[in-house]
C-alpha cells in the first residue's frame, strides 16, 4: 500500500526508468494513469473497437522500448500516444479497415444508438427522470457529434486535448502539427461539436 | 438547465467516458517481458566487462587493418556524372542533359546490391540503375571533409553502382552516399526512418507507366481504381480539409486530371516519371543518411547544399513526428517537410526577364519563385515513381518543371522551348478537366 503511494507520486519520466530495471509496479501504475486516456483515444480518435488489444499492444513496445525513451526529447505523454498513434495506424493499415465515414451515414447509426443506450439506461436503473435524462442525452450527443466529425485531424486533436491534456504542443508532437496547426483544427473541431449539439437541441455558450 | 460552455461539456463528457472505460490491467506476457529485462544483464555475455574485453579486442584489430590497408578503407572508384548520366551540351552557356534518356528503367533483380537491398514486392516493376563504366579515382567519403570541392562530379556512381554526391556544410565539403534501392520497408517513427521500395512502379494500375516511364492516355482513360481504391474515393480524400489539411490536390482538380496534366508537362520536356522521382529519392536519401549519422532535430539543417548537375541545390527539413497517411493503399507516409530550392544564375534571370516582358512584377515573382523552390514531403518521389503523381496546385505539389529547372536535367532556355511564353499559366493553373481540354 505504502509502495503504491509512493508509485503514485513519482513522475511518469521516473516510472519509467523504474521499469527499465525491470520493476513490475510502475507498469501498473503507467496502466492506471493511461489505460483509459489510450482507450479513448482509440475508441474516438481513431475509431477503432479492439481498444484494448491495441493498448496492450502499445505497453509491450513502451516496456521494449523503454532504454530509447528519452526524456529531453520529449514527456512520456507525448512518446507514448505517438507510440499509440503509430501503432494503430499500422494496425488499420494491415486491416485495412481505415474508412472514411460521411456525417450523415454515422448521425443516423450514432442517433439510433443514442436513442436505444437513452431508454435502456432510464428503464434499468429508474433514477430521477428529469435530471438522468438531460445528463445522458448530453454524453451521449457528444459521443455523436465527436464520431461525426469526418476530418481525421479535428477529430485526433479534441479527443487528445480532452482526455490527455491540455497542451498544445504535446499534442503537435504526437499528431505532427504545428501549434497553431493543433489550435486551428482544436477551434474548427469544437465549432463543428458545437453547431452539432444545437442541432440535437443542446444549447451551449461559447 | 443552466448553460454550460463547450469546454465543460466535453470536460465532462471525457471525464465520464474514462470512467466508463473497462478497467485495464496488464497482462502476464507484459510481466514476462519485464522478467527477461531484469535478467539480462546477469548474463556474462551482456555484462559490460564482457562487452568492454570484446570492444577492446575489436578496437585493436580495427587499428592493425587500418594501419596496414587503409587504401582499402577509402579507395572507392567514382565516375564522372557525365558518363553515367546523359551526355550534356552547352545550351545557352548552360549545361543540360540530352533528351535522350533511357526511357524503360528497369533492373534485374540480381543487379540490386546483396545483403542490403532486396527484392521489389510481387507484382511491381523494378527499375534500371544506370551502367557504370571503368574509371578510377580515390575518393574519401562522409566523415571526412574537403576544404575544397573534391575532383568529382556530382552526382557521380561508383564501380560498386552506389550513388553518392558532393554536399557542402560549415565543416566543408563532403562525399555522400545516396542510392536508390528496393531497401527494408517503413517502420515505426520512433524505430528508424526507412527508404522503403524506391524502384517500384505500379504496373498492375499503369502498365505502360511500367512499360515506358509515362502514362498513356488510354490507361489514364479507362482506370477506374488505383490500388484497389476507387477514384472518386481517391479525389475526395485527396482534396483539402479532408486527409490532409493541405491536401493533395487543389479544390477543382481531381486525381485524373493531376496524372493527365503532369504526364503531359514531363512528355512535353522529353523526360519520365523516374527520371523525375530519382533527384528527389537522392535528396531523401542523403537526408536519412544524416539522420542515421547525427540524429534529427524539429527544425533541421544538416548541411547547406547538395550539387547537382553543377548547380547548388538548397536543403532544408523539418521533421513532424506524426505521419500524414497515404491517399493510395499503400505504405507511403510522410513525416517531413522539405524545402528545396536553387538560386536562379544572373543568365537564366535575365533570360527570363527578356522572355517575359509584359508580366506584372507580382506575376513575374511569383514564376520564379514556382520554378526555383520546392515544398514537399518525401512521399513525392515515391508518389511520382509509383503513379506519376506530383499532388496537384497545392503548397506540397513537387512541380515537374521546377524539378527539371532546379536539379539540371533541363536549362531555362528548353524549358521556356517547350511552354512559349506560357511558363506562368503552365506553373500556376490547376489541372481542372476544363484546363486540360484548352491544351
Amino acid at each position: 500500500m505504502e509502495k503504491n503511494c509512493r508509485l503514485k507520486n513519482l513522475t511518469d519520466e521516473q516510472l519509467i526508468t523504474r521499469l527499465r530495471e525491470g520493476e513490475t509496479e510502475p507498469l501498473d501504475e503507467l496502466y492506471s494513469r493511461y489505460a483509459k486516456k489510450l482507450y479513448l483515444f482509440f475508441a474516438y480518435s481513431m475509431q477503432v473497437k479492439n481498444a484494448e488489444d491495441l493498448i496492450h499492444d502499445v505497453f509491450l513496445k513502451v516496456i521494449k522500448a523503454a532504454n530509447k525513451f528519452d526524456p529531453k526529447k520529449a514527456a512520456f505523454r507525448t512518446w507514448l500516444f505517438s507510440i499509440a498513434r503509430n501503432h494503430c495506424l499500422d494496425f488499420l493499415r494491415h486491416e485495412k479497415k481505415i474508412r472514411f465515414v460521411s456525417l450523415e451515414d454515422n448521425k443516423e447509426e450514432n442517433e439510433a444508438n443514442s436513442h436505444k443506450n437513452l431508454s435502456e439506461s432510464l428503464s434499468d436503473q429508474k433514477v430521477e427522470v428529469e435530471p438522468a435524462f438531460i445528463r445522458m442525452s448530453i454524453h451521449e450527443a457528444v459521443n455523436s457529434c465527436i464520431h461525426a466529425l469526418t476530418n481525421e485531424e479535428e477529430r485526433q486533436v479534441i479527443v487528445l486535448y480532452y482526455s490527455a491534456g491540455k497542451v498544445y504542443r504535446e499534442i503537435g508532437d504526437i499528431l505532427g502539427y504545428s501549434i497553431s496547426s493543433v489550435k486551428k483544427w482544436l477551434s474548427r473541431a469544437l465549432e463543428k461539436v458545437r453547431i452539432c449539439l444545437e442541432q440535437k437541441g443542446i444549447d451551449s455558450i461559447n | 438547465m443552466n448553460k454550460k460552455n463547450i469546454s465543460q461539456i466535453l470536460d465532462e463528457w471525457a471525464t465520464k467516458e474514462m470512467e466508463n472505460a473497462p478497467d485495464i490491467r496488464p497482462k502476464q506476457e507484459h510481466y514476462e517481458q519485464l522478467e527477461m529485462m531484469k535478467k539480462k544483464p546477469r548474463s556474462f555475455f551482456f555484462s559490460w566487462s564482457f562487452r568492454f574485453a570484446v570492444g577492446s579486442v575489436a578496437a585493436a584489430v580495427m587499428v592493425v587493418l587500418l594501419v596496414f590497408y587503409s587504401d582499402l578503407f577509402q579507395r572507392v572508384q567514382p565516375q564522372l556524372a557525365e558518363d553515367i548520366l546523359p551526355e550534356t551540351k552547352v545550351v545557352g552557356g548552360i549545361k543540360s542533359p540530352e533528351k535522350e534518356m533511357p526511357t524503360s528503367p528497369r533492373l534485374a533483380s540480381s543487379d540490386v546490391e546483396k545483403g542490403e537491398k532486396r527484392e521489389g514486392k510481387k507484382g511491381a516493376r523494378i527499375l534500371q540503375a544506370p551502367v557504370p563504366q571503368e574509371e578510377k579515382k580515390t575518393l574519401k567519403i562522409y566523415p571526412f571533409f574537403y576544404q575544397e570541392i573534391p575532383p568529382f562530379s556530382s552526382p557521380f556512381i561508383t564501380e560498386d553502382k552506389k550513388e553518392m554526391a558532393t554536399v557542402y556544410s560549415e565543416k566543408g565539403y563532403s562525399i555522400i552516399p545516396m542510392t536508390i534501392g528496393n531497401w527494408e520497408p517503413y517502420e515505426s517513427y520512433y524505430e528508424k526512418f526507412m527508404k522503403g521500395d524506391q524502384l517500384s512502379v505500379d504496373d498492375e494500375d499503369f502498365p505502360s507507366l511500367a512499360e515506358s516511364g509515362l502514362h498513356s492516355e488510354e490507361d489514364l482513360e479507362k482506370i477506374k481504381t488505383i490500388t484497389d481504391k476507387p477514384i472518386s474515393e481517391i479525389t475526395e480524400i485527396g482534396r483539402p480539409e479532408q486527409s490532409s489539411g493541405i491536401g493533395f490536390m487543389g479544390d477543382e482538380e481531381d486525381i485524373i486530371s493531376v496524372l493527365k496534366g503532369d504526364n503531359k508537362l514531363v512528355e512535353k520536356m522529353g523526360l519520365t516519371h523516374p527520371q523525375m522521382a530519382r533527384p528527389l529519392f537522392h535528396i531523401w536519401n542523403i537526408l536519412i543518411f544524416f539522420m542515421e549519422q547525427e540524429g534529427v532535430t524539429r527544425q533541421w539543417k544538416p548541411f547547406e547544399y547538395v550539387h547537382y548537375n553543377r548547380h547548388k541545390v538548397f536543403i532544408k527539413a523539418m521533421s513532424t513526428r506524426g505521419f500524414q497517411e497515404s491517399i493510395f493503399n499503400d505504405e507511403i507516409r510522410g513525416s517531413f517537410q522539405i524545402e528545396i530550392w536553387r538560386e536562379l544564375d544572373p543568365e537564366e534571370m535575365d533570360f527570363l526577364k527578356k522572355a517575359y516582358p509584359s508580366l506584372s512584377q507580382d506575376h513575374y515573382e511569383e514564376m520564379i519563385n514556382k520554378l526555383s523552390y520546392m515544398h514537399i514531403g518525401e512521399m513525392n518521389p515515391y508518389y511520382i515513381l509509383r503513379y506519376g503523381f506530383y499532388e496537384g496546385h497545392t503548397s506540397y505539389r513537387a512541380d515537374p518543371v521546377a524539378i527539371a529547372l532546379i536539379f539540371g536535367l533541363r536549362s531555362i532556355q528548353e524549358i521556356e522551348s517547350f511552354f512559349m511564353g506560357n511558363l506562368y499559366n503552365v506553373l500556376l493553373s490547376p489541372f481542372s478537366e476544363e484546363s486540360l481540354d484548352r491544351n
